[in-house]
Parts: structure tokens; sequence; C-alpha cells
């Protein structure tokens, strides 16, 4: 199954993506797309940590190139993500590590359907950074742009998709899990 | 008149026409998008007159532009103010209104009838 997330910054997204990858499998992988490079990030993934100490996920880091990290692992741990519900967290993060990042840009997408095809559940959390009007430079009129066409092509594959609104997950497509 | 919202990029042209089966042609003809454009400079009674123009036509499509920091700048300040109130007139004259968010629609007042 594959689901997707979003909502405005600080919604409550986190908090209900991991409680659905938590009813989806008891095998279960974080991939964590924060880069780890300044007190902000550490104290944002330490809240996160905290969040889902004792919960039974694995952390898998992959700030990018997402599929080639995933193939590393899969080369010395076949049966790694099989049955295995993978909470990735998030796709603003994932986009902007690959279009600003050192390394030319990867394809999020397919790497995101690689990712899917080889888990049992693949719930990944993204967010609504449209609504500030269109007054940014176009670097980030870029970004956005990018990020609102992986964020609908994501959507038409999923099986579900929800919008947490002030901590309420609101359904926008599929039937419930 | 069905008014169609949502973020920016959100596919909400498509959603819409797809759901309404209409050709380029047709949509062209009957819809009208960027309309938060329109309001900018408004106020009042001139945004009433807009928004009673506006929804002569089958379709009117606005972009949520009300997010994120208050402008500082007065002019960005005002046309974000202009473009929220307008969206406000055209929800209270629209039959079906709906919201579009990653390329999918709700209907969040009256009902999308094809």
């Amino acid at each position: 199954m594959l689901v997707l997330v979003t909502g405005d910054a600080s919604s409550g997204k986190s908090e209900y993506a991991e409680s659905l990858a938590m009813k989806l499998s008891e095998k279960r992988i974080y991939a964590a797309t924060m880069k780890n490079d300044g007190k902000e990030s550490r104290e944002r993934i330490e809240r996160h940590r905290r969040m889902r100490a004792g919960k039974g996920f694995v952390t898998m880091e992959c700030p990018e190139r997402l599929k080639e990290k995933a193939a590393v692992i899969l080369e010395t741990e076949p049966d790694y993500f099989e049955g295995a519900s993978i909470l990735l967290e998030d796709v603003p993060n994932l986009l902007a590590n690959e279009m600003f990042g050192n390394k030319p840009c990867g394809d999020p997408l397919q790497d995101i359907l690689f990712l899917s095809q080889r888990s049992a559940h693949l719930v990944i959390v993204t967010g609504n950074l449209f609504t500030g009007g269109y007054g940014y430079d176009s670097m980030t009129m870029d970004y956005l742009r990018k990020l609102a066409g992986l964020n609908r092509s994501i959507a038409a594959k999923a099986d579900e998709v929800w919008e947490v609104v002030c901590g309420i997950p609101e359904r926008w497509k599929g039937k419930g899990i | 008149m069905i008014f169609v919202t949502g973020p920016f990029f959100a596919g909400k042209k498509n959603f819409i026409q797809n759901e309404l089966g209409m050709s380029d042609a047709e949509f062209q003809s009957c819809a009208v998008w960027d309309v938060q454009e329109l309001a900018y400079g408004k106020t009042g009674e001139e945004l009433e007159r807009l928004a009673e123009e506006l929804s002569r036509k089958t379709v009117v499509i606005a972009t949520e532009t009300g997010g994120g920091v208050v402008p500082v700048d007065e002019t960005e300040r005002k046309k974000r103010e202009a473009a929220g109130r307008l969206s406000i007139l055209l929800a209270k004259k629209a039959d079906t209104v709906v919201r579009v968010i990653c390329g999918i629609g709700k209907v969040i007042k009256g009902e999308l009838r094809k």
C-alpha cells in the first residue's frame, strides 16, 4: 500500500504518518531525509527520534539518492524491505537535498517508486508549501513547482491520500486504513 | 458557477476540466483562472462587482495565497487581502466549491454534477 500524508508545517503530519506505518506492519523502517547539518535540524531530528523511540523503527539515512542507498542495502540484505512498512519523511527535504546539494540532481519520483515496489507499505510525508503567494525568487518557485509535481504524481499512484489539519487527519483519497 | 480553489500548482485546472469532461476549447471559453490577480487594488464594491461579473462563468478558479507570513510590504499585503476577500465572495455566490490539493478535488460546498 502506498500512502501520502500532507499538511502545513507542524500540523501533526509525522505523528499521523507514523501511526499509519505502525498499523501496516510490525517490521518498520524509517527512511530519514534530513541532513544532520545544523542546530535546528539536529533538534528536529532529536524530537522525531524521541517520538519514534521504542516503536520498533529501524532508521535508514537517505538524505539524497534514495534508490542508490536502497540498492546498496539490498545487495547485502536482500530481504531488508520485505514485508516492511517504510515511513519516508519527507519529500520537501528529499527534493531540496537533490536540487541544492553538491551532486547533480537525481530523480526523487523514480527513487520513491523504486522503494514502493520493494516494500509492502510505503507511507510518505510531504508538505503544503504552496499557499504563500507567488512572491518568491525564481529558484524557489522552480523548487515549489517541482515539489508540487512530485506531490501530484505520488498522489495519483497512492492508495490513500491524507491531509492533516491541527492534528486531525482528513482523507482525500482511498477507503481508510 | 463552480468555484475551485487550492494551493498553487495543485492541478486545479486539470482536475475540474477532467471532472466536467470538457475539451480544451470548451474549458477556455467557460472557465477563468488566476482570478486572485484581478482582485489586486480593488476593495468593497469593486470586489463585489468583480465577483458578480466572474460568477457568470461556469468555472472560476483562484489560487490560495493567504498562507505564510503576512507580507511586510504594504502592496503585497493588500494584494493578499483582496485575493482572500474575492475568494469569500466567489464561494458565497458559487453553487459548488471544490478545493484541490495534490491533484485531488474535494467538494466543500454543494455538489459536483458532470
